[in-house]
C-alpha cells in the first residue's frame, strides 16, 4: 500500500505546484506601458509627445500598414501637378485625373474614366471602397494627431507628473508642442475639407461629438490653438531645459542637433507664417480683400527668416526606426519605387537659365506617354535626380528632409504676393529675387526691371511653383488661382506641356506639345463616409458633402 | 423478487468453485475492466485494471468474456485456457475506442458525440510531408486547405464552418496534451488521429474548444513483444501544379514597326546596359477603340514559370523500433526529411520520438512521450519570409512580366538582372540568390509525462503534464549591393547597402491535466439487477503559454566578407521579431475544472451531462470564470431489433458550449511603442482600442446523428457498411469584432464582443467492404461535409468590408463583395429609379456575353462603387472525398483518393493584375461587338479598372483533385527471408490531376490576401484570394518499407 501513498503524495505535490491562483491570471502586457504608468514620468510624457508623429501609421484596407500623412502629402503633390501617379492605389489615379486634354490641333481627349475627378472621388466615398476613398487620409491622421495632442495637454496637468530641472519650462514646451499640432491639424482640415469637427476631449476615452462646423470655423479653431501656443512660447527662452525637451521630442532622423532645433522665437515666426498661409489659401484670388493682404503682410513680416530652423522630417539611412516606409515623398520619387513621376507641367515652369532644373531633374531616362492608357497627362521625359547625386527630391539611401509646415521661401513669397497686390510691385519682386538667390537659381534679378503687376504676378506664380515644390502648397495655389476650376468657369491651363504619344502626335516618337488641360478638380474634399457611418451629423451641423 | 430468489437457489445447489484468470489482448496486455459472466445466470465479475479476475463457476457453465473494443468470447468453465483468455480486437464491427471529447477511453458504439478518426494504416502512401496531408479528405466536416506549395507551410484547417471571424484554428492535442500546432510533427510517428469538430463535443475543452479539437496519438510499443524494426524510405519527385490553361496571352497589342517588332518611344525595344527593358508602347484604345490583341511576338519569348520553378526532390527516411518487456513497452521513431524547394534551396527536418510505458507496480503506469523536432530551411522567394506579413510578391514578376524578357539573362557582372522591367517595381526572383540569404533553425521539444493509477476497483487517477519548448533562430541577410549595376534603381531588401537581421524566439506551452474517474457497474459492483454503469469524471486543467522574442539588426554592411552583425554601420535591436512588433513577448494562463457524469444502461442507451468552468488571463478582467455546460444522449435500436443484417445502429444527440479566447492582451489598455531614430522612443495612443471587459467568445452547438453498420446477405459483396451522419447547428455569440469608431474620436476601432454567427451543416461518412473475396478485397469510403455560416449580427449593423471580402448581416461568412459589370441595358442604380444608361442612349449599347458594352468604345460598363453585390462565398457548398482501396491476393494494394470541393468562389487577383499589362490569356479571346468580332483591348482594359475589385475576377473555385494514387506490393512472401517480416514497395502520386474550370494555376493555393498581398484578418475567410501563392506540388513518390 505504501506505493499508492507515494503515488498519491507525489500526484498531490505536482498538482499543488500548478494549483490555481487567481493572481496568476493577472498577466500584464509586457510589451507596452499603460497611460497611467508612463505619463507621470518625464521621459514617458516626452516619449508621448514624440510619438505623435507615429500616429499616422495605420493599416490601410487593401494596402497594409502605411503612413497616411505621407499619402495626404502625396495627394497634395499630385493635385498640384508637380508629379503624377498613374496607379490606382490609394485612389491616386482618380485624385490626379484631369478631365480633358486638348491638343494644339484641337483634338480633345476626355479622361478614359469619362467623368470629372469629383464624380470619381465622391463615388469612392464609402467604406466599401477601402483604400480608394481618397477623402479619408488627411482627415484620419489629423484627428489622430489632435486626440494625442489633447491627451498630452491633459497629462501635462497631472500633479503626479514630475520633472527634473525647471518643470514649468518643460511643461510649457509640451503644451506649446501639443497646441502647435492642434493648430496645424485644424489648419489642414480647414484648408482641405468643407466641414470638420472640433474635438477638445482630453480624456483617454474616445468619445465624439457630432457637431460638424464649416471649414472657416475650423480655421478659426486652428488660429485659436496657434494663439494659445504663441502665448506659451512667448514666455520661453532657448535655455537648457527648453533644449532638453526639444531634443527628446524631435527624433534624430529629423535632425535634433541643438544647432538645428527650432527656438521659441523661430517657433513663433513659424506660427505667424502658418497663420498667413491660412488666410492666403482659404480664399480664391478674386475673393481676397485688401484687409486679407494687409493681414498676410503683417504676419509674413513677423514670419520665418532665411536662417530659421523649421519643423521637418527625415529618414534613417536603412529605413529602420523611422516613420516612413516607401511613402516618404523622396522615396516615392526614386527610380526604384516609381510612384512619383515628374510632371512636364512642373518642369516647364523653370525659367531658362534656372540652374535648379538641371540640379534636380534628369531628362531622357524615361519617355512615358499616356502610361497604361490612363490619360494623356500621365507621361513625362523627366525623373528626379537623387540627392546622392546632387538633387533635392529623390533619395535611395534615406537622405533629405521634408517640411511639416512653412518655410522661409513660402513666407517670402507670401510677402511678395501681398506686396504686389497692395501695389508695392518692386518690393514684391525683391522678395522673389531673395528666394531665387537663396535657392541659388542663378537667375538674374527681376526687381527694378520695370515689370508690370501682371508680369510680377506671373514671376510670383512661376516662383511659387518652382521654389515651393514638394511642400504641399501647389494644389492650394492652383485652387486659388482658378486653374483647377472647370473650363466653363474659366479654369484650366493653356500651354500645358503634354508628352503626346507617337501614335497621336503622328511623329516617330513621343512628342511634347503645348496643350490645354482642363483639370476640373474639387476645391474641397467631402467628409469621408468612414466618419459619417459612425457619426451622423447632429442638428445644426453644416453640410458635410457637396 | 421471485426471479432473483430462484436463481439464487439454483446457484446454491450447484457445485460452484472459484476460478481465476487473466484477460489480455493480442499483445499480452491486460484488458482492464473486462466483463466475465456466466451464461444464463446473474453471476459475473469484472476484471481489474490489469485484466485479472475471479469468478464462481460450475464446470459446465459457459463463460462469456466481453470488453469494449474486443470480440466477445464464450468459453466453457472447464476450458484449460480460462486462466489466460486472449481477446481479439473487434475488427468486424470496427468498434474503436475513442478518448477525444469524452475523457476516458470509451467504446465508440457508446459515445453520444461525433468523433472522426484516422488510423495509421489508412494514411495514404503519398502523405510524406505533414499530418495535414494524411488528414485531408479523411475527416468529414473538416476543411483542410493547402495554401501554398512552399515546404514547411502546413495547411489551414477549419472544422464545421466559421466559428469566429479571426478563423481560430482547432486545438491540437498530442497524446492528451495541448501543443501549439501540427507543424513539423512526423507522419511516421502517428498511430492515430481523432477529431471532434465543435462545441457539442467540447466538454473537456471549455474556453478553448469551440473551434474543435484534433488529437494525435503517437506510436506505442506493446508489452511482452520482441523488438520490431520498420524502416521506411520515400523519394518524391515534385513539381508545381500549373493549371489547365495558360496564364499568358499568345498575342499582344503593342506598337510595332513595319516588320512587326515592338516599339518603345518610337524605336525598337531594347535592353539598357543594366539589363532593363524599356517599357513597350501600347496601342492606345482611347485613340482607336478598335485596337485588338492579335499581334504575334516577333521577338523570342520565354515561359517565366518554366524559368523560375524547378523540379525538385524530396526524400524521407524513417525508422521505428518498438516492442516491450513484461511490464513495459517502448517505441522509438527517427526520421529525416529533406525537401528541395521548387523555387530555391531546401527545407530539412529531423524528428526523434519516443514513447515509453512502464508499469511500476500493479495498476500504476508511467508513460513518457517525447518528440524532438529540428527544422532548418534556407528558402528564398515564394512565401518563405516570416518577416513579411504579406505573401512575398516575388511570384508577381514571375507571372506578370513581358514575355520577351529572359529571366535567365546575366548582366556584364555575371549577375541576374534585378529589375528587368523599367516602369515596374517587380524584381526578378532568379536574382534574389545573388543578394539575399536567409536561414531558419527551429528546435521544438514536446514532452509529455503521464502517471496513471487504476485502483483495483472503481477509481482511476490520471495525471498528465506536458511541456512544449519551441525555439526559432532566424538570420536574414541582404548583401551590400553597391557593386550591382542597378544599385540606384533596384535592390533586394530595404536598403541598397544591405542589412543583416537576426532574431530569436522562444515559445513554451505547458499543460497540466489531472483527472479522477470513477466507474461503477451497478450489476457487478452492487449486485443490483439493472445493467447500469456510471462514469464520473472530475478534472482540473491548467495551461500556460509564454513567448519571448528579440532581434538585432545591422545595416549598411561592408561590401566585403565576412558579413556579420559587426560589419554594419547602423545597428538596432529590440523586443519582438522586428521593430514595433506589438507582441514581442506574451504570457497566457488559463485553468478550469471539469465535472462530468454519465450513465449507460447496458448497451442500449446512455446519458451524460457536465460542465466545465474556466478562468483565463484574457477575459472578464481576468477575474470572472465562464462556465460551459454540456449534455449528451445515445440510444441503440440495434439492441432491440436484433436484425441479422443490422450489426449496429446508434442514434445520438449532444449539446455543448465551448469558447474561444480573446487575443493576447486584447483586454489591456496600453500605449503603442515605436522606436524612433537612434535612442528615441515614441509612445502613442493605439488606433485599435482595447477593452478591459472582454468576454470569452462562446459557441453553443447541438448535434444529432446516427451511426449504423449493416451487411448485405451476399457472401462477398457489401459484407459491412458503416454510415455515420451528423446534423449540427451552432450559434456563436460574443464573437470579438474590432468595431469601427468615428475617426474624429482619434482612434480607429474598439475591440468588443459584438458578432453573432449561426452555422449549420451535415457531416457524413460512409465506409464499406464492397467486396471481400478470397483473392480480392475492395474497400471504399466516402466523406461529405457541408457547412453554412451566417452573420446574424455585427456592430451597429454596419458591414465589415475589407477589399473584396466582407461580413454582412444576414449573409453567409466568407463572402466576396464587389461591383459587377452591368448585365442589362436598362439596369437601375441602387435607388431603383435612376437607370445607369439614359434610355435615349440605349441604342449605343449592347449585351455581349452577358455584360453591357458601349458599342463605340468597346468598354464594359460597371456598377457604381456604392452598388456592390455579394458574389458568393469562398467556402465550398460542400466538400467530399472518395477513397478506394483494392487488395489483390493479399500482396498488391491499389488505393486512390479523390477530393472534391464544390461551389466555392475564388477572387483571381493574379488574373486581374495580368489585365493591367494586357498579359492575361483572356486578351486573346475575341468577342463580337456591334456585329464585328475582335479581341478588343478596351473591353478587357475596362474590366481591369485598376486594382478596384470587380466581380469579373470572381471565379468558381470548385475542383476535383486526385489527391492520392498508390500501388504497393508486398514482397515479403516472395523474398522468403526469415528475418524479413515485411518488404513493401510502393509507387504513388500526389495531386496527380485536377479537374477545374478555375483559370489560375491552383485553386487550392489561395489565402485571404488583398490585392497587394497583405493577409486580411477578421474577415472570416482564410482562403479564396489567389495572390501569387506558390502552387501546390504534384509529386511522384517511390517508397520502400522494410520490417524485421
Amino acid at each position: 500500500m505504501y506505493k499508492y501513498k507515494i503515488f498519491l503524495l507525489s500526484a498531490i505535490i505536482v498538482m499543488g505546484a500548478v494549483a490555481c491562483k487567481k493572481a496568476e491570471l493577472q498577466l500584464v502586457n509586457p510589451n507596452a506601458p499603460t497611460p497611467t504608468s508612463a505619463l507621470i514620468t518625464e521621459s514617458g510624457i516626452e516619449s508621448y509627445a514624440q510619438g505623435i508623429i507615429v500616429r499616422p501609421i495605420v493599416n490601410v484596407p487593401q494596402e497594409g500598414v502605411t503612413n497616411i500623412q505621407e499619402l495626404a502629402w502625396a495627394q497634395q503633390i499630385i493635385l498640384g501637378d508637380e508629379c503624377y501617379i498613374p496607379y490606382g492605389n490609394f485612389a491616386f489615379r482618380w485624385t490626379n485625373q484631369v478631365y480633358k486634354v486638348t491638343l494644339p490641333d484641337g483634338r480633345s481627349f476626355t479622361t478614359p474614366i469619362g467623368v470629372p475627378q469629383k464624380t470619381s472621388l465622391q463615388g469612392f466615398n464609402s467604406r466599401d471602397a477601402g483604400e480608394l476613398n481618397a477623402f479619408q487620409y488627411e482627415w484620419s491622421y489629423c484627428y489622430y494627431f489632435i486626440k494625442q495632442a489633447n491627451t498630452i495637454l491633459y497629462a501635462v496637468e497631472n500633479p503626479a507628473l514630475t520633472f527634473s530641472g525647471n518643470a514649468a519650462t518643460k511643461k510649457a514646451v509640451l503644451r506649446a508642442w501639443a497646441l502647435w499640432w492642434k493648430g496645424y491639424c485644424y489648419s489642414r482640415i480647414g484648408s482641405m475639407y468643407i466641414a470638420g469637427i472640433i474635438n477638445n476631449d482630453t480624456t483617454f476615452n474616445f468619445t465624439v461629438n457630432n457637431n460638424f462646423v464649416s471649414r472657416q470655423d475650423i480655421i478659426t479653431e486652428a488660429t485659436r490653438n496657434f494663439d494659445l501656443s504663441l502665448s506659451v512660447l512667448s514666455g520661453l527662452t532657448n535655455d537648457a531645459d527648453y533644449y532638453a525637451v526639444m531634443q527628446t521630442i524631435i527624433p534624430s532622423f529629423s535632425d535634433n542637433s541643438i544647432a538645428h532645433l527650432v527656438t521659441p522665437a523661430q517657433w513663433i515666426r513659424q506660427i505667424n507664417s502658418y497663420k498667413a498661409r491660412n488666410i492666403l489659401v482659404s480664399k480664391k484670388i478674386p475673393d481676397m480683400t485688401a484687409a486679407d493682404w494687409t493681414a498676410i503682410l503683417g504676419l509674413a513680416n513677423q514670419g520665418l527668416t532665411a536662417s530659421d530652423n523649421i519643423f521637418k522630417k527625415g529618414l534613417t539611412p536603412d529605413g529602420s526606426n523611422d516613420v516612413s516606409g516607401f511613402t516618404f515623398p523622396y522615396l516615392l520619387a526614386n527610380q526604384q519605387n516609381q510612384w512619383f513621376f515628374i510632371s512636364e507641367r512642373l518642369v516647364q515652369e523653370y525659367k531658362p537659365g534656372d540652374t535648379r532644373l538641371d540640379r534636380n531633374f534628369v531628362q531622357g531616362v524615361v519617355n512615358d506617354a499616356n502610361k497604361r492608357s490612363r490619360g494623356l497627362q500621365f507621361g513625362t521625359r523627366w525623373i528626379a535626380r537623387n540627392i546622392e547625386d546632387g538633387g533635392s527630391y529623390s533619395t535611395i539611401t534615406g537622405q533629405g528632409y521634408v517640411n511639416y509646415a512653412c518655410t522661409y521661401e513660402e513666407n517670402a513669397l507670401m510677402k511678395a504676393e501681398a506686396l504686389i497686390y497692395t501695389g508695392q510691385v518692386d518690393q514684391g519682386l525683391q522678395a522673389i529675387d531673395e528666394v531665387r538667390n537663396y535657392q541659388a537659381s542663378g537667375l538674374p534679378a527681376v526687381a527694378g526691371t520695370g515689370l508690370t503687376k501682371a508680369q510680377a504676378l506671373e514671376e510670383l506664380r512661376r516662383e511659387r511653383r518652382v521654389a515651393l515644390v514638394f511642400r504641399g502648397l501647389s494644389f492650394f495655389d492652383a485652387r486659388r488661382w482658378g486653374v483647377t476650376a472647370p473650363a466653363s468657369a474659366g479654369g484650366g491651363r493653356v500651354g500645358a506641356i503634354i508628352n503626346v504619344p507617337a501614335s497621336l502626335a503622328g511623329t516617330p516618337g513621343n512628342t511634347p506639345m503645348a496643350c490645354f488641360v482642363e483639370y476640373n478638380y474639387m476645391d474641397y474634399f467631402d467628409v469621408p463616409q468612414n466618419e459619417l457611418d459612425f457619426n451622423t451629423p447632429g442638428p445644426g451641423s453644416v453640410p458635410v458633402k457637396q | 423478487m421471485l426471479w432473483i430468489f430462484s436463481t439464487s437457489i439454483t446457484s446454491l445447489f450447484a457445485q460452484t468453485k472459484e476460478k481465476s484468470g487473466k484477460i489480455t489482448d493480442a499483445n499480452g496486455t491486460g484488458v482492464s475492466y473486462a466483463s466475465v459472466k456466466v451464461k444464463g445466470s446473474s453471476r459475473g465479475a469484472k476484471a481489474s485494471a490489469d485484466g485479472s479476475f475471479k469468478i464462481m463457476v460450475n464446470d459446465n457453465d459457459s463463460i462469456i468474456v466481453s470488453a469494449v473494443g474486443y470480440e466477445t468470447r464464450t468459453l466453457l468453465a472447464s476450458d484449460a485456457n480460462l486462466g489466460s483468455i486472449q481477446l481479439q480486437q473487434d475488427i468486424r464491427a470496427l468498434n474503436e475506442v475513442v478518448v477525444t471529447g469524452v475523457g476516458v477511453a470509451t467504446d465508440k458504439r457508446k459515445i453520444a458525440i461525433d468523433v472522426s478518426s484516422l488510423n495509421s494504416k489508412d494514411i495514404p502512401k503519398s502523405a510524406v510531408a505533414s499530418i495535414e496531408q494524411a488528414l485531408v479528405g479523411k475527416i468529414s466536416g473538416a476543411q483542410i486547405q493547402f495554401n501554398s506549395g512552399t515546404p514547411g507551410t502546413g495547411a489551414t484547417i477549419q472544422l464545421r464552418g466559421v466559428t469566429d471571424v479571426g478563423n481560430t484554428p482547432p486545438m491540437i492535442l498530442l497524446d492528451g496534451i495541448e501543443v501549439s500546432d501540427l507543424n513539423g510533427l512526423d507522419v511516421a510517428s502517428v498511430e492515430r488521429v481523432e477529431v471532434v469538430k465543435g462545441a457539442a463535443a467540447g466538454m473537456l475543452y471549455g474556453a478553448q474548444g469551440a473551434a474543435g479539437v484534433i488529437q494525435v496519438f503517437t506510436k506505442k510499443g506493446s508489452r511482452s513483444k520482441k523488438p520490431s524494426v520498420s524502416l521506411n524510405t520515400q523519394l518524391s519527385f515534385d513539381q508545381i501544379i500549373k493549371g489547365n490553361r495558360p496564364l499568358i496571352a499568345k498575342y499582344h497589342s503593342f506598337e510595332t514597326d513595319a516588320d512587326g517588332y515592338i516599339l518603345s518611344g518610337g524605336s525598337k525595344i531594347t535592353k539598357s546596359p543594366t539589363g532593363q527593358w524599356s517599357e513597350p508602347d501600347l496601342l492606345d484604345p482611347a485613340v482607336d477603340p478598335n485596337v485588338v490583341n492579335n499581334k504575334p511576338y516577333k521577338e523570342q519569348t520565354y515561359d517565366h514559370i518554366e524559368q523560375a520553378y524547378k523540379k525538385a526532390f524530396t526524400n524521407n527516411l524513417s525508422l521505428n523500433i518498438n516492442g516491450g518487456g513484461e511490464k513495459s513497452d517502448y517505441s522509438f521513431t527517427l526520421s529525416r526529411f529533406i525537401q528541395n524547394n521548387v523555387l530555391d534551396n531546401q527545407y530539412q527536418r529531423v524528428n526523434l520520438g519516443s514513447n515509453l510505458g512502464f508499469e511500476l507496480f500493479k495498476g500504476f503506469t508511467v508513460r513518457n512521450i517525447t518528440q524532438v523536432i529540428h527544422t532548418q530551411d534556407n528558402l528564398l522567394s515564394g512565401d518563405a519570409d516570416i518577416q513579411l506579413a504579406a505573401t512575398n510578391s516575388n511570384r508577381f514578376s514571375i507571372t506578370n512580366s513581358w514575355p520577351f524578357i529572359d529571366f535567365k539573362f546575366k548582366d556584364s557582372t555575371g549577375h541576374y538582372v534585378v529589375n528587368n522591367r523599367a516602369g515596374d517595381q517587380s524584381l526578378n526572383p532568379l536574382s534574389e540568390r545573388d543578394w539575399h540569404q536567409r536561414e531558419t533553425n527551429s528546435y521544438r521539444v514536446l514532452n509529455n509525462i503521464n502517471l496513471n493509477y487504476k485502483f483495483p476497483r472503481f477509481v482511476e487517477l490520471d495525471y498528465k503534464y506536458g511541456i512544449e519548448v519551441f525555439n526559432t533562430d532566424y538570420t536574414n541577410t541582404y548583401f551590400n549591393q553597391s557593386s550591382a549595376l542597378q544599385y540606384s534603381i533596384a535592390k533586394w531588401g530595404t536598403a541598397p547597402l544591405g542589412s543583416i537581421n537576426k532574431s530569436y524566439a522562444r515559445f513554451t506551452n505547458q499543460n497540466s491535466l489531472a483527472t479522477a474517474s470513477v466507474k461503477l457497474d451497478f450489476q457487478n459492483d452492487f449486485k443490483m439487477d439493472i445493467p447500469l454503469r456510471s462514469t464520473t469524471i472530475v478534472g482540473y486543467d491548467w495551461r500556460k503559454r509564454e513567448y519571448t522574442a528579440y532581434f538585432t539588426q545591422s545595416s549598411n554592411l561592408a561590401p566585403y566578407p565576412p558579413i556579420n552583425l559587426n560589419s554594419g554601420l547602423i545597428k538596432s535591436n529590440g523586443d519582438g521579431l522586428f521593430a514595433g512588433d506589438p507582441l514581442g513577448n506574451f504570457a497566457f494562463a488559463t485553468y478550469g475544472v471539469l465535472v462530468s457524469q454519465s450513465f449507460d444502461y447496458g448497451n442500449l442507451f446512455g446519458i451524460s451531462g457536465g460542465f466545465r468552468s474556466d478562468y483565463s488571463s484574457e477575459f472578464g478582467e481576468a477575474t470572472k470564470p465562464f462556465t460551459f455546460p454540456r449534455g449528451a444522449v445515445y440510444f441503440r435500436p440495434s439492441e432491440l431489433l436484433k436484425m441479422h443484417n443490422l450489426l449496429d445502429w446508434k442514434i445520438r444527440g449532444a449539446y455543448g458550449e465551448a469558447g474561444i479566447q480573446p487575443n493576447y492582451y486584447a483586454r489591456q489598455v496600453t500605449l503603442g511603442t515605436f522606436p524612433l531614430g537612434s535612442g528615441g522612443l515614441g509612445l502613442l495612443l493605439n488606433s485599435q482600442v482595447s477593452n478591459p471587459a472582454l468576454r470569452v467568445q462562446r459557441s453553443k452547438e447541438l448535434e444529432i446523428g446516427t451511426d449504423i453498420t449493416f451487411k448485405s446477405n451476399l457472401d462477398s459483396w457489401l459484407t459491412r457498411i458503416t454510415l455515420s451522419a451528423t446534423y449540427w447547428n451552432r450559434k456563436s455569440t460574443d464573437i470579438i469584432q474590432d468595431a469601427p469608431l468615428p475617426l474624429t474620436s482619434g482612434a480607429g476601432t474598439l475591440t468588443d464582443n459584438l458578432i453573432s454567427i449561426t452555422s449549420k451543416g451535415f457531416d457524413i461518412s460512409l465506409d464499406a467492404n464492397v467486396y471481400e473475396g478470397s483473392s480480392i478485397k475492395w474497400n471504399t469510403g466516402v466523406r461529405f461535409g457541408r457547412a453554412r455560416s451566417i452573420a446574424d449580427q455585427i456592430a451597429l449593423h454596419k458591414d465589415i468590408v475589407n477589399g473584396f471580402f466582407a461580413v454582412k448581416e444576414g449573409q453567409e461568412l466568407g463572402i466576396l463583395y464587389a461591383p459587377t459589370p452591368l448585365h442589362s441595358i436598362n439596369q437601375m442604380r441602387p435607388d431603383g429609379k435612376t437607370p445607369y444608361i439614359d434610355p435615349s442612349q440605349a441604342a449605343n449599347y449592347e449585351v455581349v456575353n452577358g455584360i453591357v458594352v458601349d458599342k463605340a468604345s468597346k468598354k464594359a460598363l460597371i456598377t457604381d462603387p456604392t452598388d456592390q453585390s455579394v458574389l458568393g462565398s469562398v467556402y465550398p457548398k460542400f466538400n467530399m472525398s472518395f477513397i478506394n482501396s483494392v487488395v489483390i491476393k493479399n500482396n498488391l494494394t491499389i488505393s486512390a483518393q479523390l477530393d472534391w470541393y464544390y461551389g466555392n468562389k475564388i477572387y483571381n487577383i493574379v488574373r486581374q493584375w495580368l489585365y493591367r499589362d494586357r498579359l492575361s490569356r483572356d486578351y486573346d479571346d475575341a468577342i463580337t461587338v456591334d456585329g464585328k468580332p475582335g479581341a478588343y483591348v478596351n473591353f478587357y482594359n475596362s474590366l481591369y479598372n485598376s486594382v478596384q475589385p470587380i466581380s469579373w475576377f470572381v471565379e468558381d473555385g470548385s475542383f476535383i483533385r486526385l489527391r492520392d494514387l498508390s500501388v504497393s506490393y508486398n514482397f515479403t512472401d516472395a523474398v522468403k527471408v526469415k528475418w524479413v517480416k515485411n518488404l513493401t514497395l510502393s509507387l504513388s502520386a500526389r495531386n496527380l490531376f485536377t479537374i477545374t474550370n478555375y483559370k489560375g494555376l491552383d485553386p487550392e493555393a489561395t489565402g485571404s490576401e488583398d490585392s497587394q498581398g497583405n493577409a486580411q484578418t477578421s474577415v472570416a475567410a482564410f482562403k479564396g484570394a489567389d495572390y501569387f501563392h506558390v502552387p501546390n506540388l504534384k509529386s511522384f513518390i517511390v517508397g520502400l518499407n522494410i520490417g524485421f
